[in-house]
């Protein structure tokens, strides 16, 4: 073998490939650190969101007072079952009927967000026009996010009751006075109920849909795969930071008396590394996509759509990604300052990014800015990978990113041996 | 044509204020071994650093049997072979390894070194598939010089070789010194140690940033009176 320069590359892919047990162990570690970090995450976040729901009690008027009263309640209870069986309402709180004295114990305790007491005729005041209010009673000491959502909810709720009475009547008095049209005030009367319901409760009419993140169209669950992923390429970096270190001043002084120029060596590692990690990830990428055409769970998160551009994709993320971090340990110099400065880097701009939360609840000079910086292009291209819309311009703003970490640790390089 | 194998003239370096050298001129003769000697922080090892290469000089002028090192990179490469006081091996990989690179383009036989070359003297052999970072100090010293010495250049360059190893290392270590002088080779060597400088054909001394010429073979006594004074 003649030629200098592919010696030194097979040996940096050598000694890479040397490494494999280390850096696979590593990233497995970190893997099923991540795993049970998300678990453990989602597990306690579906344990508190019962108790996160507000807990409202109803007071409906005691049924020993009258018949009409006891009548009236069965309306009420069939209107509140009514409302828990929506998702809208049921997602946020959840009824219970309760004595008075009961009901603002629980709200003193700090178990009810609110006490609701329905007054006597409530219902015949609504259909009769009198419209006794009903009382909502919140914890005097205790308002907080939870009661003042609640408050919100209700004040929009009647208002919506209150727009449909008068909807309702308006229209009904139009059809008494117009001669003949009395018998169409039972048909009015039932489609501006439901048109009325339809507006109040359908959610969807009030909000607009707006992206998770930057990367469109993706599930919760791909959006946070892709942030464990980006992360775990991140710190897979630190398994092999004795591989992607600076070269001692005398190692670096006599590749260059041979002729290997400066920064040549740090590309050869970046480049023998990120072969490594392809290894790894891309058996990790097949087996994922062939576990897709089976289990359609897996197929959910993870659609690879075309293998070979998936793969075109991987390299190129892990090649950024990688060479970022030998950048890094490059100009920290000492391995634990390298770990320590990568992490740190790291995290602050995946979270710049939008990948821990996303951008739309950023600060937006925050998010401005994150849109700019290298993570912002290693989640997307890791995003589109997951779902399969990879898109060149991913490919190439990563590609460019690798290019320009290893120019600048070559210049590092040269700057510290012409120093 | 110059009688001589190496030639400094006026070499002159700088770190920010500090003059480290100042207008260093000598010259060495093929087949002959110089010792450069002074005090720590003299700047002995700049010098070998300038005159490997591996350092640019601030002003002065070096030439290599008429070669240019600054002209003729690759030819000065294959001139000079330089063994710095830290070992410029890559750990990760086997001496085997880091053999071979050094060998790539030298046009020798690694396998025919390791039964009867450098390698072989130093016993490099029974090591071969070991990984450096895992030999001993003497060993990785061994491995440097065997490196080093890949191109079979006719200049040898040595910063303190002996600094920290044991006795039976730095006997290797001259054994082979002799061995290369024997067959021609040049070396410039920098050492505290007397049975280095014994090898020595004459001594250069580096103090102030001057170098001066040490005519007689001194004592240890009388050297370290001349470094002192």
């Amino acid at each position: 073998m003649k030629n200098k320069f592919f010696m030194l590359f097979v040996l940096q892919l050598k000694t890479a490939f040397g490494e494999l047990p280390k850096i696979f162990l590593g990233t497995a570690v970190f893997s099923l650190l991540l795993f049970f970090f998300a678990a453990g995450a989602t597990a306690a976040g579906s344990r508190n969101k019962e108790h996160q729901k507000m807990q409202v009690a109803v007071v409906l008027p005691s049924d020993n007072i009258s018949e009409e009263v006891r009548e009236e309640n069965v309306y009420i209870r069939a209107a509140f079952d009514f409302l828990q069986g929506i998702e809208t309402v049921s997602s946020v709180c959840s009824f219970a009927y309760e004595e008075y004295e009961q009901a603002l114990d629980g709200l003193s305790s700090g178990f009810y967000t609110a006490v609701i007491v329905v007054p006597q005729r409530f219902i015949s005041g609504i259909l009769n026009g009198e419209n006794i209010p009903a009382r909502i009673i919140f914890e005097k000491g205790g308002v907080n996010t939870t009661s003042a959502i609640f408050r919100d909810m209700l004040r929009a709720g009647a208002s919506d009751l209150s727009t449909a009475q008068a909807g309702i009547y308006a229209v009904e008095n139009v059809c008494r006075q117009l001669p003949g049209a009395g018998s169409a005030v039972a048909e009015a009367d039932a489609y501006l109920n439901g048109a009325y319901f339809a507006y109040a409760l359908d959610r969807n009419v009030y909000f607009k849909v707006m992206p998770l993140s930057e990367a469109d169209g993706l599930t919760t669950v791909q959006f946070y795969a892709a942030t464990g992923i980006v992360l775990l390429f991140i710190l897979g970096g630190v398994t092999c930071v004795e591989l992607l270190r600076a070269d001692p001043p005398v190692l670096a002084a006599a590749l260059k008396r041979s002729g290997i120029v400066s920064g040549l060596n740090h590309i050869f590692k970046v480049a023998a590394v990120t072969a490594v990690f392809f290894c790894l990830f891309g058996v990790a990428f097949i087996l994922a996509a062939l576990a897709g055409i089976r289990y359609p769970q897996v197929r959910a998160v993870f659609e690879p759509g075309n293998i070979l551009i998936g793969l075109a994709g991987l390299f190129v993320l892990l090649a950024a990604v990688l060479s970022m971090a030998g950048l890094v340990y490059k100009f920290a110099g000492k391995a634990l300052s390298g770990l320590l400065l990568l992490f740190l880097l790291s995290v602050v701009m995946m979270f710049a990014s939008g990948c821990f939360v996303p951008s739309s609840m950023l600060p937006p000079v925050v998010a401005q800015l994150g849109q700019y910086l290298p993570t912002a292009w290693f989640f997307k291209l890791c995003s589109q990978m997951m779902s399969g819309n990879v898109e060149m311009m991913s490919i190439a703003a990563n590609g460019c990113y690798a290019v320009i970490f290893c120019a600048a640790a070559a210049a590092a390089d040269y700057v510290r041996e012409r120093g | 044509m110059s009688p001589y194998i190496i030639e400094a003239e006026n070499i002159t370096k700088r770190y920010g204020k500090r003059l480290v050298l100042d207008g260093v001129t000598f010259q060495v003769s093929a087949g002959e071994c110089v010792g450069i000697v002074g005090a720590n922080g003299c700047g002995k090892s700049t010098l070998l650093g300038i005159l490997s290469g591996s350092h640019r000089m601030t002003a002065g002028r070096l030439s290599y049997a008429g070669v240019d090192p600054q002209r003729h990179t690759r030819r000065f490469s294959e001139m000079i072979g330089y063994v710095p006081q830290e070992n410029p091996l890559m750990p990760q990989l086997s001496v085997l390894d880091n053999l071979k690179f050094w060998y790539c383009g030298s046009g020798r036989n690694l396998k025919q070194d390791l039964a009867s070359g450098a390698p072989a003297a130093f016993g490099l052999a029974a090591y071969a598939d070991m990984r450096v970072d895992r030999l001993s100090g003497g060993m990785k010293k061994r491995l440097s010089i065997a490196c080093a010495l890949a191109k079979n250049p006719p200049v040898l360059i040595m910063d303190e070789p002996g600094a920290s190893l044991d006795l039976v290392c730095k006997e290797d270590i001259r054994n082979y010194l002799r061995q290369y002088l024997g067959m021609g080779g040049t070396v410039l060597i920098t050492s505290h140690e007397e049975p280095e400088l014994a090898l020595c054909s004459r001594l250069l001394l580096l103090k102030n940033g001057k170098m001066m010429q040490i005519q007689e073979k001194l004592t240890s006594e009388a050297l370290l009176r001349i470094i002192r004074q």
